[in-house]
């Protein structure tokens, strides 16, 4: 798992696009929040996203727009997303799994080829729904650099009331 | 002057008194006429007139004591000689006596005493007058000047010497009458010594004159530097008020524009701030995508955590698995069939179930390890995500604080921008003010000094003032002197003037006068002419020039003669023009006719001159006394008949050289 | 002597004309009388100057 380029499709590559800072780096007159320096680290983060407010998306088909992140940025942060697959697989109650089934899904399916697909399609769906929370979010009345970057702070005032962190 | 009588007594060969000779004063026949042989006593009786007139004598022997009295004298007997003329000097009559007393001391021997000279003149009321002693040769002079006297008393034996008396000049001045005028002038010749002016000029203090002169010209000196320096003054307080208006000027710019460099300042810090703030403000855009791409994923983990801490915590499996290693290591290891210690694992099945118990243990079979290593990060997570949010929001504050003050420094620096006029230099106004000082500076020492130089020199003039008010005494005196000086030099002037006019005249009437009558004798290319010190020369026409010439003894007496009748007839006609002081500048001259008196003048002419002399002579003088010899007078009686006023003749007594008579002719 | 006397006087005509006549009339008088010897006539006619001079200036 995590060893190979991995492709966004439709909507979600451009919102893919939109967050990482590493296309401002790639075009200079790009528009977009970058608010996060690469894709990857948005592809890491966003099922958690996803999962937090039980947002699943499927592949999107409408637009023609693709993005990919290359395979060294994907092996480069491949424990992370190990965890983060882990940690979806655990985390997730959408299936009426018991505990010990979502053990064994996070952990004893990855040689698994059927389940592990399917744990895998699982967390896309869930990284699919983050990405465009986060998309909503940092779109939200923001069209300027400096709105963007001030999303960052209330994206995560929100989402630290929304799940009541620090309390 | 016209002599009237000659009375001798005791006079060399005129023994005793003898009665007075006395002369024609008649106007035509104006002639007298005193025959004598030779050595009767004719030179005698001119001589006669010299001893009375200046105590002259011409003769070899001194003694003028007639011999025969002189031996008939008792011892310490005393005669006396005297010689008594009469004439008459304008309008005066003088009578001449000189008196001569010897004393016998011894057979041969006088003591003889210094003639003593009495002259008297008659009053209007016919009173004698006596001239005082030590006037009397002064009066005779007056009357005949000593240097003319050998041409008024004319030796005809002596001619050549006539040419080689002393000094005419004066002698001739005193006969045409410009003595008053000539005495005058020279009282007053400023180049005389002893003249009035010379001495008015001693008086004068020329050291103060000069000092005053100098201290005049250093007065007008200090006034015009005082001038100058009072208008240096006037400039310099001008400058002042003008750098002083300038200063301010400047200052008030200076601070109007105090505010302007404040501006610019101000403007240079602002926009120094907004490069910094707006680097800061990059920074935080870049820290904010950094911190929060770095902590992203562990902060939206938080809430899974839990909720996977949970799950965890629920499921029954927490086997202990060796760390670290998966289940596929393991299967890797069964399909090598050689266990990791090198054990065979085909053959040792007991090796095989133990591996295979592990596999179990292991991930994904047994998660005990892994889950509990899963714990701990999540557990570690956790404690990062307040830091995380602490930092988010730090960082958004910095940002958004960077960014406000961004705005505050760019609307300040709107603010100062639109105060900044921009063309002024600011630094320049400030360099003309320091200029301005020091040239205002400059000016105020300027001033001081042009105030002290005012003082100094005003105080000089003070003292210039005082020193020639102190003088000015002084020249007073000088300025009066000077105006003495300078009358007494108008009226010299004037009279020498009149005086060398008058003489000039006299001169050339003069060498008219003498020219004609020598052309009336003698007849020949020949004429005179007069030097500058009444010098008679003969000059002779030789070849168109005119030479001197060297004259015999004929053509002298001739020469001689004619000048003194030149002077006579000048005097003659000088008195008869008259002699009143006149009102305008002439110069009055006083002269008179002068009588001719002659020894023998014919002895060296021939008889043509003779003849022309004698018809000259009465024509010339205003009375003539001739004492000619007998044979001489052959030859000049036809002539004068007619003019001869009464005729005298010398006789010897008993032929003796030393006894004569004169008696009168009928 | 007669540097210091540079500067042009102006002299009264008449008082001039009556010191010629006065001067003249004094020497030939004395020419006559031969009353005062060469130096008293030097200071009479001093003193005769500088009465007019005196008198002119006032």
């Amino acid at each position: 798992m995590f060893n190979k380029p991995y492709l966004l499709k439709g909507k979600h590559a451009t919102y893919i696009r939109f967050l990482s800072a590493q296309t401002k780096v790639n075009d200079k007159n790009a528009k977009g929040a970058f608010v996060v320096r690469t894709a990857v680290e948005i592809y890491k983060t966003a099922p958690l996203i996803g999962l937090g407010y039980n947002r699943k998306s499927p592949e999107d088909t409408q637009s023609n727009d693709s993005y990919t992140i290359f395979g060294d940025a994907v092996i480069g942060h491949q424990a992370d997303l190990d965890f983060a697959f882990r940690l979806v697989m655990l985390a997730d109650n959408s299936t009426e799994l018991s505990s010990d089934d979502k053990i064994d899904r996070a952990f004893r399916q990855d040689e698994q080829p059927e389940k592990s697909v399917e744990n895998l399609e699982l967390f896309h769906q869930f990284m699919r729904g983050g990405l465009e929370w986060l998309y909503e979010h940092f779109t939200d009345g923001a069209t300027t650099k400096v709105d963007y970057l001030e999303k960052v702070y209330e994206v995560v005032s929100l989402y630290k009331e929304d799940f009541s962190i620090g309390d | 002057m016209i002599i009237k009588s000659i009375a001798l007594n005791n006079f060399r060969q005129y023994k005793g008194a003898q009665p007075p000779i006395l002369f024609s004063t008649d106007k035509e026949q104006n002639v007298t006429v005193i025959l004598g042989v030779n050595t009767s006593g004719k030179t005698t009786l001119i001589q006669a007139f010299v001893w009375c007139l200046y105590e002259k004598v011409n003769f070899k022997t001194r003694d003028v004591l007639n011999i025969e009295v002189a031996k008939s004298m008792d011892l310490f007997s005393a005669q006396e000689v005297f010689v008594e003329i009469v004439l008459i000097h304008e309008d005066r009559e003088f009578t001449i006596r000189r008196t001569q007393k010897s004393t016998k001391s011894d057979a041969d021997k006088f003591k003889t005493e210094k003639s003593v000279l009495k002259i008297q003149f008659k009053e209007d009321n016919g009173e004698q007058q006596a001239v005082p002693s030590y006037e009397c040769d002064n009066t005779i002079n007056k009357i005949l000047p000593e240097a003319l006297s050998d041409y008024f008393f004319f030796d005809g034996e002596r001619i050549s010497d006539i040419n080689n008396r002393g000094d005419v000049v004066a002698a001739v001045r005193g006969l045409m009458g410009l003595d008053v005028v000539g005495e005058a002038k020279d009282r007053l010749d400023p180049n005389k010594a002893s003249s009035v002016t010379a001495k008015f000029s001693k008086e004068l203090d020329v050291g103060s004159d000069q000092k005053n002169n100098k201290l005049k010209n250093d007065l007008t000196d200090a006034q015009t530097r005082l001038d100058a320096l009072n208008t240096r003054r006037k400039d310099a307080k001008d400058d002042i008020e003008y750098y002083e208006r300038r200063k301010e000027e400047l200052s008030a710019k200076i601070l109007a524009n105090k505010d302007e460099k404040h501006n610019q300042d101000k403007k240079l810090s602002l926009e120094k701030d907004i490069v910094q703030i707006t680097k800061n403000i990059e920074n935080d855009e870049t820290r904010i995508v950094k911190d929060f791409s770095t902590g992203t994923m562990k902060f939206f983990a938080t809430p899974l955590i839990y909720r996977a801490m949970k799950v965890i915590d629920e499921a029954k499996d927490n086997g202990e698995g060796i760390p670290e290693m998966r289940s596929a290591a393991i299967d890797f290891i069964l399909d090598r069939q050689k266990c990791i210690c090198g054990c065979d694992l085909i053959k040792n099945e007991g090796a095989r179930e133990n591996i295979l118990f592990e596999q179990k243990l292991l991930p994904p079979q047994h998660l005990g390890t892994v889950l509990r290593t899963l714990k701990e990060t999540f557990k570690r997570y956790l404690t990062e995500t307040l830091s995380f949010c602490e930092t988010v929001k730090d960082n958004h504050t910095d940002y958004r604080n960077n960014r406000n003050f961004l705005d505050a420094k760019t609307d300040e620096l709107k603010n100062v921008s639109a105060k900044i006029q921009g063309n002024i230099d600011v630094a320049k106004i400030e360099q003309d003010y320091q200029k301005n000082e020091k040239t205002l500076k400059d000016k105020r020492d300027l001033l001081l000094k042009i105030t002290s130089d005012i003082g100094a020199t005003e105080k000089e003039i003070a003292e210039i003032e005082k020193t020639i008010e102190r003088l000015t005494i002084v020249s007073d005196k000088n300025e009066r002197l000077r105006k003495c000086i300078a009358y007494a030099k108008a009226v010299y002037e004037w009279l020498k003037v009149g005086y060398d006019k008058q003489e000039k005249e006299v001169k050339e009437r003069l060498l008219e006068s003498v020219n004609n009558i020598f052309e009336k004798m003698y007849h020949g290319k020949r004429h005179v002419t007069i030097s500058d010190r009444y010098q008679i020369v003969l000059m002779t026409l030789l070849n168109n020039d005119e030479v001197k010439t060297d004259e015999s003894k004929g053509l002298e007496a001739v020469k001689n003669f004619s000048f003194i009748s030149g002077l006579v007839d000048l005097a003659r006609q000088k008195a008869h023009k008259g002699n009143g002081v006149t009102d305008d500048e002439d110069i009055p001259v006083n002269t008179e006719a002068y009588p001719l008196v002659m020894d023998a003048p014919f002895s060296n002419a021939d008889e043509i001159h003779i003849n022309n002399i004698s018809k000259i002579i009465p024509e010339i003088a205003e009375q003539v006394i001739l004492m000619v010899m007998q044979k001489d007078w052959e030859f000049a009686r036809p002539a004068l008949e007619d003019k001869i006023g009464c005729s005298y003749s010398i006789e010897k007594i008993n032929n003796s050289d030393t006894n004569s008579v004169i008696r009168r002719n009928a | 002597m007669e540097s210091n006397n540079e500067i042009k006087l102006e002299l009264n005509q008449d008082c001039l004309k009556i010191l010629k006549h006065r001067i003249y009339i004094m020497e030939r008088e004395n020419h006559k009388t031969k009353k005062y010897k060469d130096n008293e006539m030097v200071e009479r006619i001093r003193k005769l100057i500088e009465a007019e001079v005196d008198k002119n200036d006032n």
